[in-house]
């Protein structure tokens, strides 16, 4: 096991870096709350994918591919996890480009639920939105947390305090284009420690031959793509992650920040190409622990870090362990933002007429209050997993009549609501984490079907997707959408660095 | 619904393998070097 004082230290160097360089980057540049939530058309193609690459892939990729490799079906759970990852930003080519000639100086995705739908599509929307970013990063400070404990033994509210203080230093002072500068140089040191850590790890096992011979004396079934439970897992996956990121204000926010169609276009292309071989190949190594025997204690949560324990020399690990760094440092800044921008919008419309400062207090003190709940979370070691999928869940039902009134001014707010929460409710009813809930409600018990996490997914999706269709047909609405560019406010009246008036 | 437990298809091969893993790697090398050019550019 490495010295958790070297680890220690690696870690503080490494946040001490980006905490220079968010600081830096931003000092003297925010001069309102719009500059804080926003960095309207200001990223080119390049800072575009390297700031949507760092935000999405946290340092869940070391755990959840790896652990579908292992445990959820091998070869096809772990390319449906990278392959689910891609179509997300494949999609929010054109979704993006559409929000962008919908909403043009919009800030959030609450904000277009609220001008298209109204007040009950709006709070579906904002408890599923906020409830998915905030899971995502008590997963990350407690996957960051669990994997120092696991490699040197540093406990766990020293890793998620070191880490998450640090973020929320260059978060709360630069906001968003601190996270987006950091997220591009953290791009590009993550792009090439990834390669030429596994590379090393590849190597350090013997090489691709020989961990092949391993993985089928262990079991053929790892690498066959054919498997059905691991199909039916890649299928699952692939929904749950389509809706939460349709959902994720993180991303909204780099739609924005996108320097013109082009630039989104090639920025969210690129990102798409490269997370399908960073999933793959921390799905591997789920894969090289089963076959290596490392996971049969019921541990493939953790397979890549036991992989690593078990065979990696010390540079790979020091390696790995900066790699989960940036990794969870690059998401949180972007959840940070992300979550304060959906309040610090919403606060805009909800408070009468509010003065700079109000919004200034609303968006820092809320960064200030999320970080502190998931540096608080991060230090107890949760399993968060069955919160993550229930968030997935919930968002595969919203997400397509929320996109639907993008493009059509038939969809009411009440279709949207009811197809919405048709599809959760079909979701609620056959997925296998919830039913101890949803069995004690009288008279439901008896009544449910057979759990399974892929109908689940799929048929809150796709009902909702058919109500949506079936309500648009029936909606005699007539929204103009071209009306909602005007009705969202700027916020960009100037004030002072520090959060005063000018 | 379960799917089959196992469709008729080839377990991935040796070469097959090493192709996935090296062609991953070099792949991320490859965006790592396109996304550095393209920043250095804007």
């Amino acid at each position: 096991m490495v010295s958790s004082a070297v680890v220690l230290t690696l870690t503080a160097a490494t946040v001490l870096v980006f905490t220079g360089v968010g600081l830096l980057a931003a000092r003297g540049r925010i001069d309102s709350v719009e500059t804080y939530i926003s960095a309207r058309d200001s990223a080119g193609s390049g800072t575009l994918a390297a700031t949507v690459i760092a935000s999405m892939m946290g340092v869940w990729i070391l755990l959840s591919p790896a652990e579908a490799g292992a445990a959820f079906g091998g070869l096809p759970a772990v390319l449906g996890y990278a392959i689910g990852s891609a179509i997300p930003l494949i999609l929010f080519v054109p979704v993006g480009a559409r929000i962008r000639e919908v909403m043009p100086a919009g800030h959030s995705l609450t904000e277009f639920a609220y001008a298209r739908f109204g007040s009950g599509m709006y709070l579906l929307v904002l408890l599923v939105s906020v409830f998915y970013m905030f899971i995502f990063l008590a997963a990350e400070m407690t996957g960051i947390a669990g994997a120092l404990a696991l490699v040197a033994d540093v406990p766990l509210w020293q890793t998620s305090l070191l880490i998450g203080g640090f973020v929320l230093v260059y978060t709360t002072y630069g906001g968003l284009l601190a996270s987006i500068v950091t997220d591009t140089v953290q791009t590009l040191i993550i792009l090439p420690l990834l390669a030429v850590g596994f590379g090393g790890a590849l190597l350090s096992l013997g090489g691709a031959s020989e961990l092949h011979a391993t993985v089928v004396s262990a079991d053929p079934t790892l690498l066959d793509p054919g498997f059905g439970p691991g199909l039916e897992f890649g299928l699952y996956v692939a929904f749950a992650l389509l809706g939460a990121n349709m959902l994720n204000q993180g991303v909204w926010q780099r739609v924005y920040a996108a320097d013109g169609e082009r630039a989104l276009r090639r920025g969210m292309g690129i990102a798409a190409v490269v997370v399908v071989p960073m999933l793959l190949l921390a799905g591997l190594f789920g894969i090289a622990a089963a076959g290596l025997g490392l996971t049969e204690s019921g541990s493939a949560s953790i397979a890549f870090f036991l992989v690593l324990a078990e065979a990696f020399p010390t540079w790979v690990t020091l390696a790995i362990v900066v790699l989960a760094v940036l990794l969870v440092m690059s998401s949180a800044d972007t959840m940070f933002n992300a979550i304060a921008s959906v309040v610090t919008a919403d606060l805009a419309r909800l408070l009468d007429d509010p003065d700079q400062r109000t919004l200034w207090l609303g968006g820092r003190g809320l960064t200030v209050a999320v970080a502190l709940a998931a540096i608080f979370i991060g230090a107890q070691g949760y399993s968060v997993l069955q919160l993550f999928l229930t968030a997935d869940l919930l968002a595969a039902g919203v997400f397509v009549p929320f996109l639907a009134g993008l493009y059509t001014e038939r969809l009411t707010g009440p279709g949207a609501l009811v197809s919405g929460i048709a599809g959760l409710l079909v979701g609620f009813a056959y997925f296998p984490s919830l039913r101890g809930l949803v069995a004690a409600v009288p008279g439901v018990g008896s009544m449910l079907p057979a759990p399974s996490f892929l109908i689940a997914f799929a048929g809150a999706t796709l009902v909702s997707a058919a109500l949506t269709v079936v309500a648009t047909l029936l909606g005699g609405a007539d929204a103009d959408l071209e009306s909602l560019g005007r009705e969202v406010r700027a916020l960009d009246d100037p004030v002072a660095d520090g959060g005063s008036e000018q | 619904m379960t799917l089959p437990a196992v469709l008729p298809l080839a377990a991935l091969g040796s070469t097959a393998f090493a192709a996935l893993a090296w062609g991953s790697i070099l792949l991320v090398l490859a965006v790592f070097l396109a996304v550095g050019w393209l920043v250095l550019t804007e």
